[in-house]
């Protein structure tokens, strides 16, 4: 093979290679299958923002793989960052409270200020940790910079003084 | 050495045009890459591709 060969060889290689890179990133930006599954375990998530604010819940705390975050206030707000363009999102929080607490949750809608608040679609117990699962329609969310807003709401932290510990989120977004 | 040099060349030309593409691409729609690609890397690299060529330059 002679040098211009074996040049030529190398240069298509190369704008394959961008060129893969390119398609493999609008693959993922705008795909018009699949889904996309979120773990937070309330660690720093690049899809899912931080807790807030903070003076309605506690920093992170981990105990082996495990963290939780004491939520003493009402409400708490986080953001959701959409990779691409999905039409449900299927939340499950798990969490633990004292006594059987309302866990509700919001996601910002086109209106602005308005929260679409919603109570569980459906509610299971696993020894001491409670999972709601929620669903929302992203088509009637306010996307801000490709960012949901989302509220999470229980009245009797604020009325009757009490606690709710969180351990996770898990996310389902579906086209 | 003289093939080495010109492969260096065109990897050189792909890595920035790959990097401009991308960095606009980022800074149109934030996200776009970094959450699946850092675009440093091709930068590191072409870097790496600029550094090798001056010292070729002699040859």
């Amino acid at each position: 093979m002679n040098n211009y060969r074996i040049n030529s060889l190398a240069k298509y290689c190369f704008w394959l290679f961008a060129l893969g890179l390119l398609i493999f990133l609008f693959w993922k930006n705008y795909s018009p299958l699949g889904s996309q599954h979120i773990v937070f375990n309330l660690m720093p998530n690049k899809f899912i923002s931080d807790i807030n604010p903070t003076a309605r819940v506690t920093p992170p705390s981990c105990d082996n793989e495990t963290c939780s975050q004491v939520m003493f206030g009402d409400p708490l707000y986080f953001d959701l960052l959409l990779a691409r363009k999905f039409d449900l999102a299927k939340i499950k929080i798990y969490y633990s409270s004292d006594i059987d607490m309302d866990l509700r949750l919001g996601m910002q809608t086109k209106e602005g200020w308005n929260y679409m608040i919603k109570t569980p679609d459906k509610k299971d117990k696993n020894v001491n940790i409670s999972i709601a699962e929620f669903s929302f329609p992203l088509s009637q969310a306010l996307i801000n910079k490709r960012h949901v807003s989302f509220i999470i709401s229980a009245p009797e932290t604020k009325a009757e003084n009490k606690e709710i510990t969180i351990y996770k989120m898990e996310l389902d977004l579906k086209r | 050495m003289k093939t080495l040099q010109s492969i260096n060349n065109e990897l050189f030309k792909c890595l920035i045009i790959l990097y401009l593409i991308l960095f606009l691409f980022e800074w149109a729609l934030p996200g776009f890459v970094s959450l699946y690609f850092n675009h440093s890397i091709v930068l590191l690299v072409a870097i790496v591709s600029g550094c090798f060529y001056v010292l070729t330059l002699k040859d």
